[in-house]
């Protein structure tokens, strides 16, 4: 019994589920504690709010969890979710620092191009440069806020009350993108959160190209030696963080109905929080989608939870920086403990096969 | 039949040739060995091989049935020291890397072959395990099963077993007959000149760049090997016999005293063992049997969750720890002279005035360059510079240098060449003749007869044997006896027939 049981430790899947479940377990408690003090939390209306709010950190953290599975990290897509936002929003309805206008659909397409050119950007200053990714794409963070602010002249906008107004079937469209509302109150925003998972899932677990980042995070040297296209790939993950970003400044813009100057450095770091809570190594070579997706409710429940029960925000902040180390301290704890378990059961089946 | 011909191939680094119009021929159906001393170039020959690096001039021909092959290196594989895999992930995911049979879906290859392939090398077991938590050995034969799923023709090893356990080693050994059995070309390269012996039928003599001797059948010998490769380098077996006047007997109280001591982990428990000054002493056992882990224990680098480490004096005894890898022992970012300091503190390095004094510390490595005989152009050289041996013996002089009363060293000569071997153990054996104590765990039967006073043989986690050298007359005894201890256990036996010998 012992020997079978150890033998089903050894092998990766089995281990692997253990952390998942683990994490599942930390969101029913947290979700329990917080249902136990205020019953409104089990309501339709709170738990769409919930949906609702992970919806960008969701997209922007499956791109990044690919990224961090090469071992790079991209710190830029808090800046470039506001700059796309800005420019689709400076190009269609004006009153920026930018010269002429543009119909909403060339606009959205400049939006989502910007963001995969800050994307590119990434890629090119870690690969070609050679520059280590946290201080190329902190640059680009700062850089693109910059150009953000440039851009928009630090203007808010307000499609539905913008002089000139666009043309109805424009603010119709653009208000289809996130904002509107299916049956059930459900925002349509939340359906771009279910596509990217999917998306996202069969990339990194059921393509060619999510199984060689796991190789390649695991061992670069081993890639070269192999020829893995490793640089292609990089370029690739930076492009697609870049992207997702960039949509996901889209349909919060169309979602919440207006776009202001902000600094947005916290998104990345919420990002990143969401992903290692997921049990990504940021050394790259692990991480799956639904542990990052675990990441991401657990972000969103925390600071759901907190507001629900009346704390205030400061103490909100505190409170996730907290768990965002406990989080991971225990990851580490757990991931020690599987590694040993691993260990010995490939003792033992070394033992049984002798 | 597949032939592998080199002709006139040339390769520089700079001033520096590391090929020099090297020619060969090699034909399937044997292992081939590739001995020279530290830069000869054999690293490079085969980096050029596996087209790694492309060769200044000359050509290198694959004739197999069909015909010549047109790109030599996608037939070339090759086995690295250090196996070149994804430690996070499984073994049948490692052998699909590169090899995905198609792009979308569940990603694998044709499990069918994988399957005959892992049970070829004996570690179908192993499949779904994840490749961190298996042995070096078993890594090893992973990366030996991604060549074999490539139809690769020619299948180089480079020092594959120098952190192979005998047993280990054994099997290795068998898995490349069977490839050249199956008609592939396998070519070995080695430090260890008793591997040779035990797997080539030919050996090939590489100095300066180009093949100098071409030994085969009869005439591999350790010997003939050794007349080939030194012109001045001394032989090791000088040493061994001088140690063998001075039996030291073991005097005064044991600087450390492990009772009924068990692993955290389970890798060994109920070990006992004294360590008397004046004495080295060698832990052997294969992978997996507690021995490296009890060197790391002891080395206090490794956490004992039950029994107690005693000193046998007022205090507790000191202890450095060197690991088996120079990638964990040397810091590659500094300089020979910083290196030799790297591990003492403000005592050593600094002056009255408690900041670094700068002529303190190259007095000190100026020192140390002498007496642990590293050869090295000048104290500020990068480490990265000198050869594995002389990175070795700046890496024990550090260890050294601290002066504590126990040293515990993993593998002390891994990929260390003759002449450095033997420094390394005179080092050793000089540092127990203070009255301290040195453990070293080994994989070697030869250097545990060349550098130890006493070997504690471990099998399974437990001690089985303990061999005091002075009553052994030469290797193969050696071996033989230890064989027998790992083996004993194997039989059912009735508890407490434990075989002892020697000490204590």
């Amino acid at each position: 019994m012992r020997q079978s049981l150890s033998v089903l430790l050894g092998k990766q899947k089995v281990l692997t589920s253990l952390r998942t479940i683990g994490l599942a377990l930390a969101i029913l408690l947290i979700a329990a504690i917080v249902y136990s003090q205020r019953a409104a939390f089990l309501t339709p209306e709170n738990l769409l709010t919930l949906a609702r709010s992970m919806v960008a950190l969701g997209i922007v953290a499956f791109a990044q969890m690919l990224v961090i599975l090469l071992g790079e990290i991209d710190l830029s897509v808090g800046a470039i979710y506001t700059l796309a936002g800005t420019v689709t929003a400076t190009l269609w309805l004006g009153g920026g620092n930018l010269p002429f206008t543009t119909a909403l659909l060339p606009a959205l397409l400049a939006g989502l191009g910007v963001a995969l050119v800050a994307g590119f950007l990434n890629g090119f200053l870690t690969v070609k440069a050679g520059l280590p990714s946290f201080i190329a794409t902190l640059g680009v963070l700062n850089a693109t806020d910059g150009l953000s602010l440039m851009v928009s002249n630090a203007t808010t906008f307000t499609p539905a009350y913008n002089e000139p107004l666009p043309p109805e079937w424009e603010l119709a469209f653009f208000h289809n993108l996130g904002g509107a509302l299916l049956p059930w109150n459900i925002p349509v925003e939340v359906l771009w959160l279910v596509a990217a998972f999917i998306v996202f899932w069969v990339l990194r677990h059921r393509t060619v190209f999510g199984f060689r980042l796991v190789a390649m995070g695991g061992n670069p040297e081993a890639a070269v030696v192999a020829r893995l296209p490793l640089r292609k790939y990089k370029y690739a993950v930076f492009m697609l963080s870049g992207l997702m970003a960039g949509l996901a400044g889209i349909l919060d813009f169309s979602y919440v109905g207006s776009i202001g100057p902000m600094q947005s450095s916290s998104l990345s770091f919420q990002v990143i929080a969401a992903v290692v809570i997921g049990g990504a190594s940021l050394t790259g070579g692990r991480g799956t989608i639904v542990g990052t997706l675990l990441g991401v409710i657990l972000l969103a429940l925390l600071n759901n939870g907190l507001a629900l029960l009346g704390v205030s925000s400061f103490v909100q902040l505190l409170f996730i920086g907290l768990v965002t180390i406990g989080a991971v301290w225990l990851d580490l704890i757990s991931q020690k403990l599987i590694r040993s378990a691993g260990q010995r059961a490939a003792r033992l089946g070394s033992e049984g096969n002798a | 039949m597949i032939q592998l011909s080199c002709r006139s191939v040339a390769k520089r680094y700079g001033a520096t040739r590391a090929l020099d119009g090297l020619s060969m021929e090699l034909r399937s159906g044997e292992v081939v060995g590739i001995a020279g001393p530290n830069g000869a170039g054999k690293s490079t020959l085969m980096r050029v091989l596996a087209g790694e690096e492309e060769a200044d001039s000359g050509e290198i021909i694959l004739t197999t049935a069909s015909g010549q092959v047109d790109e030599v290196w996608r037939r070339v594989a090759v086995v690295h020291q250090e196996p070149h895999i994804w430690p996070n992930m499984t073994v049948e995911q490692n052998l699909a890397v590169g090899r995905e049979s198609h792009w979308f879906g569940r990603i694998g290859i044709d499990p069918q072959s994988v399957e005959a392939v892992l049970s070829r090398l004996g570690i179908l077991h192993y499949r779904d395990h994840e490749l961190c938590d298996l042995s070096l050995a078993v890594q090893q034969r992973v990366e030996i099963a991604r060549a074999m799923l490539r139809q690769a023709d020619v299948y180089l090893f480079d020092e594959p077993n120098s952190a192979l356990t005998e047993q280990e080693s054994q099997a290795l050994f068998a898995t490349m007959e069977q490839l050249a059995a199956d008609g592939k070309i396998v070519l070995l390269i080695t430090h260890r000149l008793n591997d040779f012996v035990r797997c080539c039928r030919r050996v090939m003599v590489l100095r300066d760049g180009r093949i100098t001797g071409d030994l085969s059948s009869e005439a591999v010998t350790e010997q003939a090997i050794a007349a080939e490769l030194s012109t001045q380098a001394a032989r090791a077996d000088g040493a061994a016999s001088s140690r063998r006047e001075r039996a030291r007997g073991c005097h005064g109280a044991p600087l450390l005293n492990l009772d009924g001591c068990k692993d955290h982990a389970g890798a060994f428990s109920d070990i006992s063992l004294k360590l008397m000054p004046g004495r080295v002493v060698a832990l052997a056992g294969v992978e997996g049997s507690g021995a490296r882990e009890l060197a790391q224990a002891i080395g206090r680098y490794r956490e004992l969750s039950r029994g107690e480490q005693r000193a046998s004096t007022d205090r507790m005894a000191s202890v450095a720890y060197l690991a088996a890898s120079r990638r964990d022992t040397v810091f590659r970012n500094l300089t020979v002279g910083e290196n030799l300091v790297a591990r003492l503190g403000r005592h050593s390095l600094c002056g009255r005035s408690g900041f670094l004094s700068l002529r303190q510390i190259e007095e000190l490595g100026r020192r140390s360059v002498q007496q642990y005989r590293v050869k090295t152009g000048s104290l500020s050289s990068p480490i990265t510079s000198l050869s594995g041996g002389n990175q070795q013996k700046v890496v024990l002089g550090a260890a050294m240098e601290q002066g504590c009363d126990i040293i515990v060293i993993e593998e002390p000569t891994r990929g260390v060449d003759i002449s450095s071997k033997a420094d390394i153990y005179a080092l050793l054996r000089s540092y127990a003749a203070e009255g301290r104590s040195v453990v070293m765990f080994c994989t070697e039967v030869q250097e545990i007869f060349d550098a130890a006073d006493e070997v504690v043989v471990l099998s399974r986690g437990r001690i089985v044997g303990q061999v005091n050298l002075s009553e052994i007359e030469d290797i193969p005894a050696l071996a033989d006896l230890m064989a027998l201890y790992e083996n004993f256990q194997d039989e059912v036996q009735p508890a407490g027939a434990q075989p002892r010998n020697g000490l204590n």
